[in-house]
């Protein structure tokens, strides 16, 4: 005899309703396992509050795809572009290795900076004068310190003396011959003088700077660094970007969804605000390392100087981007590899020459308020306590005006040749209505 | 329904398309096909308003298309790639959202395209790490993920393997269903034989033949006769064609031709000399537009 179970009624043994028979003792264990099991019923007994939140899948497309739709207005276009550009750069190794350089470059300016406060390297002349003294008794003085001392009348005309750069520093004796007797410099410490006097004697200036030229020098530098590196990097990004748009003809797809001068102004805008990272990345770690060499009084007096570079650098880097998004429009290799290269190059020029002019007031006058080099030369005014509070805030409306200026013939290039290089030329891309809401489940 | 009419696309003395006529119905699978070069990709441009058509207009529904009238079409260019170091999720429902579709919508769409194209797990891989087919398949995707109104691929099986290309077909043919006209070039003839519900066949920037492949095939069959030697097939060829059979074609030691139905086929073949074999032979797309051009 078999225990074998068929759907046949007739082999359905005597008294069992169920159609599973199983060894003895399975009774049992089915009793057991059926009070694991919680019964959940029908799903309409299934509590309101327990049920999952769901579209009816009886409602749903074949596609599974929702359709939900709202006004893209020129402005949230712009602001996809400008998210898509930003954080595509942002993730990029050109991106850390650029900021990397910068926090490195600005150590070092302050390590440079630090040591030549320490070694009081100036650019004061040696020849000491001094006030009512014969000139024999001011040669004595020389020859017993080894250093040229010229009499003078007065401290009037010492003072003409250092305006005129003849002396490095006027010996001012108290009349009353009851005070120790000081120094007087035009704006700088007369670090040679004060080396070979090897006393301490406190030093005066006729023109106070802000920010000793030790110290602004070095920052100077690094604010040129700054401007370069950060405008440089994004504009090769920006670059870059369009080149793979049209070699994808991505921009096909763009101009088809959205008006061009929505892409345009959404990369320009975004790389302009991201540029911000590169000033106040180099600003905070300047801060920090001042206020670890116990230097906050410096730390406090360059924030003027600051604040006015992060303004004038944010605009003019408004102007470079333009100009990149200028060049790179061309659907001719040459001009855009030119367009490139004088964009660079310019950007180069503009913050170097403040660097190599700063001893010529009158140049640095002109170049603070000539975008690419104002966000370095506006910052050595300032420093050097030349500048008046509404000349950064004048030298960054003409860089933004100049940087529109540039923008609205980049953005007219970029929408004319949108469609130049992914297939025939002199096509006009297309500007976009906006389209009625559509929402639907 | 999208009505072309009349279109005509020059560029100095080179005329890329020439009153290029037909309709893309709602819920079908319209293939453009046509060798490198016939126009395909200039008619796709037009269509889409990128290029401005000489001639002719675009009609959606029976309302004229202008210029941002096309936001959301789905549209996917002849080049594959999207932005290398963007991920894949982000690439997909960055493009949705350019067509104005919120982002819970497109991220949702995006998942669900991904996991209907077995790249779910390839979501947050940057595209420029994913392969060539991965990459044509994420750039499908970033058509479909805006749910759009219209569909218009260019070349959509460039980069796709035959599996890849089923499970693309699959997406559309829902796409299509759902109410949406669905149009893609494309130079294979098989692919557009196999997959497009309409054919519209492209030769030098005139449309050459139109209509389901039954349609095109019309009503003649092709047969193909075998002679023992190529000199008794040259020999028939010229009895066939004395006595008024159709494209008649040799090749080596058989003919091909074609006739209304396969008892007059037979007729036209009996007491030829030599004759080895006799049968129909299927027409494919290729034979097709070799015969029309």
């Amino acid at each position: 005899m078999t225990d074998k179970v068929t759907n046949d009624p007739a082999d359905e043994p005597d008294g069992v309703e169920d159609i599973v028979v199983g060894p003895a003792g399975d009774d049992e264990d089915e009793q057991n396992l059926a009070e694991d099991f919680v019964e959940i019923g029908d799903a309409d007994e299934v509590p309101e509050e327990l049920r999952e939140d769901g579209p009816d899948p009886s409602t749903l497309p074949a596609t599974g795809l929702v359709s939900e739709f709202h006004d893209l207005t020129s402005a949230q276009a712009a602001y996809l572009v400008s998210h898509r550009e930003t954080s595509s750069v942002s993730r990029s190794p050109l991106f850390y290795v650029s900021a990397l350089l910068l926090g490195v470059a600005v150590i070092a300016a302050l390590v440079v900076g630090f040591q030549r406060a320490g070694a009081g390297i100036g650019e004061a002349p040696d020849t000491l004068a001094v006030v009512g003294v014969e000139q024999e008794q001011a040669d004595a003085f020389g020859q017993q310190l080894g250093l040229p001392v010229v009499s003078v009348e007065d401290q009037a005309a010492g003072e003409a003396m250092l305006r005129s750069g003849e002396a490095g520093a006027v010996y001012v004796m108290d009349p009353t011959g009851m005070q120790q007797a000081s120094l007087l410099a035009l704006d700088r410490d007369p670090q040679s003088i004060l080396d070979t006097l090897n006393q301490p004697i406190p030093v005066d200036y006729l023109e106070p700077p802000a920010v000793a030229s030790v110290v602004a020098d070095p920052v100077a530098w690094g604010m040129a660094i700054a401007v370069a590196l950060g405008t440089l990097t994004l504009g090769a990004a920006l670059t870059q970007n369009l080149r793979t748009e049209k070699r994808n003809r991505l921009a096909e797809v763009i101009a088809s969804t959205i008006p061009a001068r929505a892409s345009a102004w959404g990369r320009v805008y975004g790389l302009t605000l991201l540029f911000l990272t590169f000033p106040v990345l180099g600003g905070a770690v300047l801060l920090v390392g001042l206020s670890i060499g116990q230097r906050t009084d410096l730390a406090v007096a360059l924030l003027p100087a600051l604040g006015w570079f992060a303004l004038t650098a944010l605009t003019s880097a408004f102007v470079v981007l333009s100009a990149h998004l200028w060049a790179s429009t061309s659907s001719s290799r040459r001009v855009r590899r030119t367009g490139y290269a004088v964009t660079v190059v310019l950007t180069l020029a503009g913050v170097l020459a403040p660097l190599v002019l700063r001893a010529q007031e009158t140049a640095m006058l002109w170049l603070s308020y000539v975008p690419l080099s104002s966000p370095v030369a506006m910052p050595m005014r300032y420093m050097a306590g030349q500048a008046e509070w509404w000349e950064g805030l004048a030298a960054a409306g003409i860089a933004a005006v100049v940087g529109f200026v540039i923008y609205w013939l980049a953005a007219a290039a970029y929408q004319r040749t949108l469609l130049r290089g992914a297939g025939r030329s002199g096509l006009k891309a297309v500007p976009r209505k906006r389209r009625s809401a559509r929402t639907s489940a | 329904m999208l009505d072309v009419k009349g279109l005509t696309v020059t560029s100095g003395r080179k005329t890329y398309l020439k009153d290029v006529s037909f309709t893309a119905d709602s819920g079908r699978l319209t293939g453009v096909v046509g060798l490198r070069g016939s126009g395909k990709t200039e008619l796709v441009r037009a269509i889409m308003g990128l290029i401005d058509a000489d001639e002719g207009t675009i009609e959606l529904a029976g309302t004229e298309l202008g210029y941002g009238d096309r936001q959301n079409f789905g549209y996917l260019p002849s080049e594959r790639g999207g932005y290398p170091r963007m991920k894949v999720l982000e690439q997909i429902v960055y493009l949705a959202r350019l067509h104005g579709m919120t982002l819970g919508a497109a991220e949702k769409n995006a998942v669900t395209l991904l996991a209907r194209l077995d790249l779910s797990d390839r979501a947050y891989a940057q595209l420029s790490h994913l392969s060539g087919s991965e990459v044509a398949r994420v750039d499908i995707a970033a058509v479909l993920a805006a749910d759009p109104d219209v569909v218009i691929l260019d070349e959509p099986f460039d980069g796709l393997d035959a599996e890849s290309a089923e499970i693309v077909f699959g997406l559309l043919r829902d796409h299509a269903d759902s109410g949406v006209p669905v149009l893609f070039t494309t130079d294979k003839w098989r692919m557009a034989q196999e997959h497009a519900d309409d054919l519209i066949v492209l030769a030098h920037g005139r449309i050459i033949g139109e209509g389901t492949f039954d349609e095109l095939q019309g009503d003649e069959r092709l047969f193909v006769a075998r002679f023992a030697t190529s000199e008794d097939a040259e020999a028939a060829a010229a009895r066939l064609t004395e006595a008024g059979a159709e494209s008649v074609d040799v090749e080596d030691s058989s003919i091909s031709f074609t006739a209304a139905d396969e008892a007059t086929a037979a007729d036209q073949v009996r007491g030829l000399a030599s004759l080895r074999s006799f049968g129909p032979r299927t027409r494919d797309l290729a034979d097709l537009f070799r015969e029309s051009v």
